[in-house]
């Protein structure tokens, strides 16, 4: 064993179990992780991860930084001896450029070549601290830390061993840097060899040591982030015991990812760090329904029986654990104590009734049990559930639209109601600090939408068109408005329209103004979701960006943008009506060149001034959302048909931000 | 439809051709979004700029949203 030790220091680890006690992890609660056992002994389990982490990274950190350090000499030797058998990097020397890049060539070949020896030498330590964090991460969340191939720790290894062997931008930059000063300074290939080679030790150093860190501390996540998803009642993660947040560092939801707080544990493997990451991801928050210990516990031998539910996708799946959390079938919810929330949810739940009908799916059943209701109809969650599984559905509307408004609620029997919803993140995010949030089911969405929707209608008296305006907004997004919204309409003829403090102005003399009132209360839905501050970095926005940039790019030229637009709409099917001097027409248009606006932020397209766009660092993705909103409604035919993602994008918006907060 | 054309001032092509003679003159496109303190309408904000020979400096306070 010594000798072995001697060979393979890595393998020098104190058995899982002997760890876990050693850190003072606390035990498993009966029952499994949940939110009331997380508040009381989660900051144990925190320090304990994390040290297990410190203790796991710094045993394997020296052997790969002594590796890569052997790999990165031997790879600069290897360019040297291939340029001193080159005698045109000297012909070519008058041609900086030329010299330089005939020389990284033989850098790039080098390292080509000794990748797959590499990799091989690296991917035990490397897999080794996988292993072990997936195992002592397990056994501390209540799996059994078993490791079996089907968690693919080789091709993590492999991927990770990858990394460190490639010449990263850094390096490249440096050694290109090295050859341009010298080829300036006229020094002969020798005298660079040697010069290169003076440095050589400290800079092979540093780099060693900073891949070393990094990759080890991105092979624990790797290995953590298994077991984290692999928890049935975990549900977000943070990062932490990074130094500072970088702000160039990769991005989710549009903030760094050092230190990041409440990831979804769905999303823990979609996260990038920055090169000398040294964080570490640990649970911050956990389910409210406890669930028993054999559910908690993913066993290869126990799930042997065939799984019915295999076929589904992993969307599929999260909406019918969604489902079964409310539902007697777990969490012993009485969604019949009140009901105004279980009315809400009904209201809330945009499925087209006739839809779901054709398909044969539904059915009416005793009231006490139903938690959706399809207009006139309702099916009990069985029948949901049906719908969710059935692949022949995958993404119909009605389909997407179940798993998108399915909420998710639980019973705390000590504390009450648990309402893990986007309503919920929100005022969790609101309060910063509170990873629950308590909600009597009285004093929550009922009332809020209700009582708003009621409140947004009475101020429209005597203005049914914008009263039709407001209803044609999908409820799930107009039920977001704020009780204190309010709405001031002016009856003056110059531009009176604006959103500023709750507070819509609109110009009843203006023609638009229906039209207008749709477009503030998207201002109104960003501002009270927070929304633009994750903006920038989500995907879906971004490709929607990209669609509008890409339809718009070759009617640049500022003069002759706006006839180029007006031309293309009416040489679209459908539209060859269209009339610029068309007061909503052309509203509808530049509702559409404005989106190119903000996703360009102000650098083509019209609408906003050229200056607005800069008096927010948020103002191209605010008049974004407020465009979205304007697609949500259906009363804009140009929008909608130039940029159909919107209108999608936009019934997106609540799922989205649920995940987000 | 909802236009109320009688309390418009400005008629749509002459809105248009000041629009035209905007942009040619200034470069630039006058925005259709905007906030004016005054409240006043494009076509007013146009003969203003054009008048004067400034373009118009579209001056949203931080938090209002036009």
């Amino acid at each position: 064993m010594h000798s072995l030790t001697l060979l393979l220091p890595w393998t020098a680890t104190l058995p899982a179990g002997a760890l876990i006690k050693a850190i003072g992890a606390p035990s498993v609660p009966p029952g499994g992780w949940t939110s009331a056992t997380f508040a009381k002994d989660g900051e144990r389990l925190v320090k304990a991860i994390y040290r297990a982490f410190k203790a796991t990274t710094r045993q394997v950190q020296p052997t790969v930084q002594r590796m890569a350090q052997g790999l990165f000499r031997g790879q600069m030797e290897e360019m040297f001896a291939l340029w001193a058998g080159a005698p045109r990097f000297r012909a070519a020397q008058d041609d900086l450029d030329a010299t330089a890049s005939l020389m990284m060539a033989a850098l790039e070949k080098v390292i080509a070549e000794s990748q797959d020896d590499a990799i091989k030498s690296l991917i035990p330590p490397v897999q080794a601290v996988v292993e072990e964090a997936y195992s002592k991460v397990g056994i501390m969340l209540g799996g059994h830390g078993r490791v079996d191939w089907t968690h693919h720790t080789d091709k993590i290894s492999k991927d990770i061993a990858r990394r460190i062997t490639r010449l990263d931008d850094t390096t490249r930059a440096y050694v290109r840097d090295q050859i341009t000063k010298g080829i300036a300074e006229r020094l002969t290939v020798t005298e660079l060899t040697k010069r290169l080679r003076e440095k050589m030790p400290q800079w092979s150093a540093n780099r060693a040591f900073t891949v070393a860190r990094t990759e080890t501390t991105n092979a624990w996540t790797a290995g953590s982030v298994a077991s984290f998803q692999e928890c049935k009642t975990l549900t977000h993660v943070s990062v932490i015991g990074c130094e500072a947040r970088e702000p160039r560092s990769p991005q989710y939801r549009g903030e760094s990812t050092c230190n990041i707080q409440d990831v979804p544990v769905q999303d823990a493997n979609l996260l990038e760090f920055h090169p000398n990451h040294t964080g570490c991801m640990v649970p911050s928050q956990f389910q409210a329904v406890a669930v028993t210990r054999a559910d908690l516990v993913t066993d290869p031998e126990a799930e042997a029986a065939p799984n019915p539910d295999a076929h589904l996708t992993d969307e599929q799946r999260n909406a019918l654990r969604k489902l079964d959390l409310i539902t007697n079938s777990r969490g012993n919810v009485d969604l019949t104590a009140n009901g105004g929330f279980r009315e809400w949810v009904m209201d809330a739940i945009d499925i087209d009734a006739k839809e779901i009908a054709s398909y044969g799916y539904t059915a009416t059943l005793p009231i006490d049990r139903c938690l959706v209701k399809l207009g006139n109809e309702a099916v009990n969650t069985d029948t949901v559930r049906a719908f969710i599984r059935d692949p022949k559905l995958a993404n119909t509307a009605a389909h997407r639209a179940a798993k998108t408004h399915l909420p998710v609620i639980a019973k705390d029997k000590d504390n009450g109601y648990y309402i893990v919803d986007g309503h919920a993140r929100l005022l969790a995010a609101r309060l910063r600090g509170e990873k629950d949030v308590k909600v009597t089911l009285v004093s929550t969405f009922k009332v809020k939408g209700e009582r708003v929707n009621k409140a947004v209608l009475d101020q429209l008296k005597g203005q049914p068109e914008m009263k039709a305006a407001w209803n044609s907004i999908p409820a799930s997004l107009r039920y977001h408005a704020h009780p204190d919204l309010k709405i001031t309409l002016q009856s003056k003829p110059g531009s009176h329209y604006n959103y500023h403090n709750r507070e819509l102005v609109i110009g009843t003399d203006w023609g638009c103004r229906d039209l207008m009132l749709i477009h503030e209360f998207g201002h109104h839905f960003h501002f009270e979701l927070d929304l633009c501050k994750h903006f920038k970095m989500a995907n879906e926005p971004a490709e929607v960006f990209k669609k509008v940039q890409q339809r718009v790019k070759n009617k640049l030229k500022t003069s002759t943008f706006y006839s180029a637009v007006v031309n293309d709409i009416k040489n679209t099917p459908g539209f060859e009506s269209f009339n610029d001097n068309n007061e909503r027409q052309r509203y509808d248009m530049t509702a559409y060149t404005d989106t190119a606006a903000a996703a360009s932020e102000g650098a083509f397209g019209f609408g906003h001034s050229k200056n607005y766009w800069k008096t927010s660092t948020y103002a191209g993705p605010m008049e974004f959302m407020a465009h979205v909103m304007e697609a949500t409604s259906g009363q804009f035919p140009i929008l909608d048909h130039f940029l159909p993602r919107l209108k999608r994008y936009g019934a997106k918006l609540v799922k989205r931000y649920n995940a987000w907060l | 439809m909802t236009t109320n054309h009688k309390k418009r001032a400005t008629s749509w092509d002459e809105e248009e051709a000041l629009r035209k003679t905007y942009a040619e003159r200034f470069g630039e496109e006058f925005p259709f979004f905007f906030y004016d303190p005054e409240g006043r309408t494009a076509a007013t904000l146009m003969r203003v700029a054009l008048r004067d020979g400034v373009p118009f400096q579209d001056q949203t306070p931080p938090g209002v949203v036009p």
